[in-house]
């Protein structure tokens, strides 16, 4: 049998073909109601291809809804730089793609007052979300940089919306976050702690080789924040550490970071780190935290459906690029309602996973020795008397530790004490406490306190020497006192010989030095970060090396703010005091004599020195900006007495100093 | 019983769910298509309503296209897609249905659903309105 055969197609059976379904979308999306066009449909067709059919195929009549926002303009000079143009000024940047209709620019140049790199990602309706997320993050503990809605002009073209924000980049912490704070890198890399006087005594703590990136180091509140938001947005890539994390290297903790969708390259956080985020995210407490915060932010919903409706009304215009106002509108409510659902009631098993307890880490046990020192349920109290301390000692959580007058510890080499409660020390001047080195050659650890922010420190009548520092746990303890979250009086005591980075580092509390001496540090005498306090009537001279390694001074403050009446500096052939990372410190009736450089005001610091000597200093001001994204530092002094003092100051263009010593010097 | 199907589900690898959705998408457009194409011939000339070899090539393209987002091979993977199954078709029964199918395997690759389901129509369509020349 002769068989049948397909021929060419005619013209006929192509118009039929196209028409049928052209005229049946164009009936479909022309009439179909806009709430059921943005709504789920079968088949797993998406939203985005509907929107595109809807483009296509709509031709219902309706006002056209078009917006104003900031207009920026970028130029590419080249494949990957660019020069982005504001009202006001041009910035040359690098740029570099992170997906589709997203990108970064670094910036060549950059100011305290401007962002060292931006993210930019095409916006459209959908886009709606980031914005809430964001308006949510800022109500939340999460280091969130803000996000506006621009539209962008690409070499000339006409203007589209992207959404903008300033990257997260190591410049942006050390402008936004706590001093202490680093960003994880990339890689799952932190930058170490200077240990700038090596110390390779340690017994303790070497680390063992464990990860920083534990589930009980990280920083509850933040964490539960994430969580949340990324339920809200549903982006799954949070839980996993997209967005980054800050390590505090006060305390070891990690801090998570939120940034918006597309603002990274979609490159995952390093294995370890996802683990870690996994880890802390699934645990039981933080989905009840979770959960929590979801119900505190349920409980002003009306406020919160509000302020959803303010970013509406000033993005959509732009977002909708034109499109019918019916549409939009549409689309605008289901996309603020689905995430007022998922914000206020968040399914966070089904988004997160089972629920599994966190492993808490081991809880110290009393070591036997100390057990026979135990006068009560939660202090130890040491006697008058001699105490070999041969080993090191970690004192259980909550359980205090008290040296009655004419307690004498003396340290083995490398030997540290590790309090995690409070420390007293009673000593007098007729029966002080001492604590010396079994060996003098050879340097002991420290005696560092770990507190909860209050944990209380008196230490009265102390005599100190031989001491070092410690790394354990990943937390350094940077002198040969060492105290972390805690509230610190020191007072008549005399410290000398210190072989670590410094005689007393306090971080992160508040301290209150009088009456004291220092001498023969190998680092510096004191060192503060993010410490608030006063000094008064202390000593500080006869350093024990006169090399001025970087940053050594005798009195060293960062982030810290400080009252400091009657003290005396002699002799330091580097700096006496160092002001940095925005520093404040108020001076009175101090003396500075024979030291290289008698104050160091950098990054932001600024002080006041009123009625106080500087005599055969070397330099008696240094005001500059090392980070320029801090900004200068500013002087203000006012009655105090110069003589013999080698250059009156160096200041830089963004440093200021304020007063007549000008004058004062001049008259010399 | 419902916890024996979740049971089952673990064991299977992942994704087999969405190759499961895809062969069965491609197994409709292939049905359809193949009877609009089956229509005009006498019934002793039909061929198989589910073409096989368009069913496999198809499905190969989809789940390349699915995971390939590369902007150079994944249009090289439709076209020789495309060009195959035009080759393969070129029968004594004229020509064949391998192109239309293989485009519409394509956007269901990508996820383009709708999209797929217009062509399906209209390549159903162009099918039952054309003639075939009886010999």
């Amino acid at each position: 049998m002769r068989r049948g055969k397909r021929s060419k197609i005619n013209g006929q059976a192509w118009l039929f073909g196209l028409a049928v379904p052209g005229v049946a979308l164009f009936m479909l999306f022309s009439l179909l109601p806009y709430d059921k066009m943005v709504g789920q449909w079968p088949l797993g067709i998406r939203q985005g291809e509907v929107m595109a059919f809807q483009e296509l195929f709509d031709h219902r009549p309706g006002q056209h809804v078009e917006g104003h926002a900031e207009i920026l303009s970028l130029n590419a000079n080249g494949e990957r730089s660019a020069t982005l143009a504001t009202e006001h000024a041009e910035r040359q940047a690098a740029m570099q793609a992170t997906g589709p209709g997203s990108f970064t620019l670094h910036f060549t140049s950059s100011s305290p007052d401007e962002a060292a790199a931006m993210a930019f990602v095409a916006a459209d309706l959908p886009s709606l979300v980031v914005l809430y997320a964001q308006a949510v993050a800022d109500s939340l503990p999460i280091m969130a940089p803000p996000v506006s809605l621009v539209k962008l002009q690409r070499d000339g073209r006409k203007g589209e919306p992207y959404l903008v924000q300033e990257l997260v980049t190591p410049e942006y912490i050390l402008k936004h976050a706590p001093v202490s704070m680093t960003l994880v890198g990339r890689d799952g890399t932190i930058s170490p702690e200077d240990r700038s006087v090596p110390a390779p005594m340690d017994t303790i703590g070497k680390d063992n080789g464990t990860s920083p990136f534990r589930a009980d180091r990280f920083d509850t509140s933040a964490t539960a924040a994430l969580g949340l938001l990324a339920i809200a947005e549903d982006r799954e890539p949070l839980l996993r550490g997209q967005a980054g994390a800050m390590y505090d290297r006060v305390v070891g903790g990690i801090t998570p970071l939120y940034a918006m969708k597309g603002a990274q390259a979609d490159a995952d956080a390093p294995q370890e780190l996802q683990e870690a985020f996994r880890a802390a995210m699934g645990s039981v407490a933080d989905q009840a935290r979770i959960m929590r915060l979801a119900k505190q932010l349920h409980a002003d919903s009306a406020l919160w459906a509000q302020r959803l409706l303010a970013i509406d009304s000033a993005a959509v215009p732009v977002l909708a690029k034109g499109r019918n106002i019916g549409l939009v509108q549409a689309e605008v409510d289901r996309t603020r309602e689905l995430f007022l659902q998922r914000l206020f009631h968040p399914e966070v098993e089904r988004f997160i996973g089972q629920p599994a307890p966190v492993q808490a880490p081991r809880a110290v046990a009393l070591d036997p020795w100390l057990a026979q020192f135990r006068s009560g349920k939660d202090t130890l109290r040491f006697v008058r008397g001699k105490y070999d301390i041969d080993h090191d000692l970690v004192v259980p959580a909550g359980m205090a530790i008290v040296l009655e007058k004419g307690t004498r510890w003396f340290m083995a080499p490398g030997v540290s004490v590790v309090v995690n409660g409070e420390l007293h020390m009673r000593g007098t001047d007729v029966n002080p406490v001492f604590i010396r080195p079994q060996d003098a050659a050879a340097p002991w650890g420290c005696i560092a306190v770990n507190g909860t922010g209050r944990t209380r420190v008196r230490i009265q009548g102390l005599r100190i020497s031989g001491g070092s520092d410690l790394l354990a746990e990943g937390v350094y303890h940077g002198g040969m006192l060492s105290f972390i979250g805690a509230d610190v009086t020191i007072a008549n005591s005399s410290m000398e010989e210190a072989f670590g980075a410094a005689t007393v580092s306090v971080k992160r509390g508040t301290l209150h030095l009088s009456d004291s001496y220092f001498a023969a540090a190998h680092g510096s005498y004191v060192r503060l970060t993010e410490v608030k306090g006063a000094m008064e009537r202390c000593g500080f001279g006869q350093p024990d090396r006169a090399s001025a390694t970087d940053g050594r001074a005798a009195l060293s403050l960062r982030a810290s703010q400080m009252q400091i009446k009657g003290c005396t500096v002699v002799d330091m052939p580097f700096t006496a005091l160092r002001l940095g990372r925005g520093s404040k410190a108020d001076m009175s009736g101090m003396r500075f004599t024979g030291n290289g450089t008698a104050i160091m005001a950098l990054d932001g610091s600024s002080a006041q020195v009123v009625r106080s000597e500087f005599t055969g200093n070397k330099k008696v001001f240094v005001l500059r900006s090392e980070h320029p994204l801090l900004g200068g530092a500013e002087v203000k002094e006012e009655g105090n007495s110069y003589s013999s003092n080698g250059t009156f100051k160096e200041v830089d263009a963004a440093s200021k100093l304020v007063g007549g010593g000008a004058l004062a010097v001049e008259g010399q | 019983m419902r916890e024996r199907i979740a049971e089952w589900k673990h064991m299977l690898p992942d994704g087999t769910g969405e190759v499961a959705v895809l062969v069965a998408q491609l197994l409709v457009v292939l049905l359809v298509v193949g009877w609009a194409y089956n229509r005009g011939f006498r019934p002793v000339e039909r061929g198989p309503l589910v073409r096989l070899h368009l069913l496999v090539i198809g499905m190969g393209e989809a789940l390349l296209v699915r995971h390939i987002h590369d902007e150079l091979w994944q249009p090289l993977i439709i076209a020789a897609a495309v060009i195959l199954a035009g080759l393969i078709d070129r029968s004594g029964y004229g020509r064949g249905m391998g192109v239309p199918v293989m485009m519409i395997a394509a956007l269901l690759g990508l996820g383009f659903v709708l999209s797929a389901v217009a062509l399906t129509v209209v390549a159903v369509l162009v099918y039952m309105l054309s003639p075939v020349k009886k010999r």
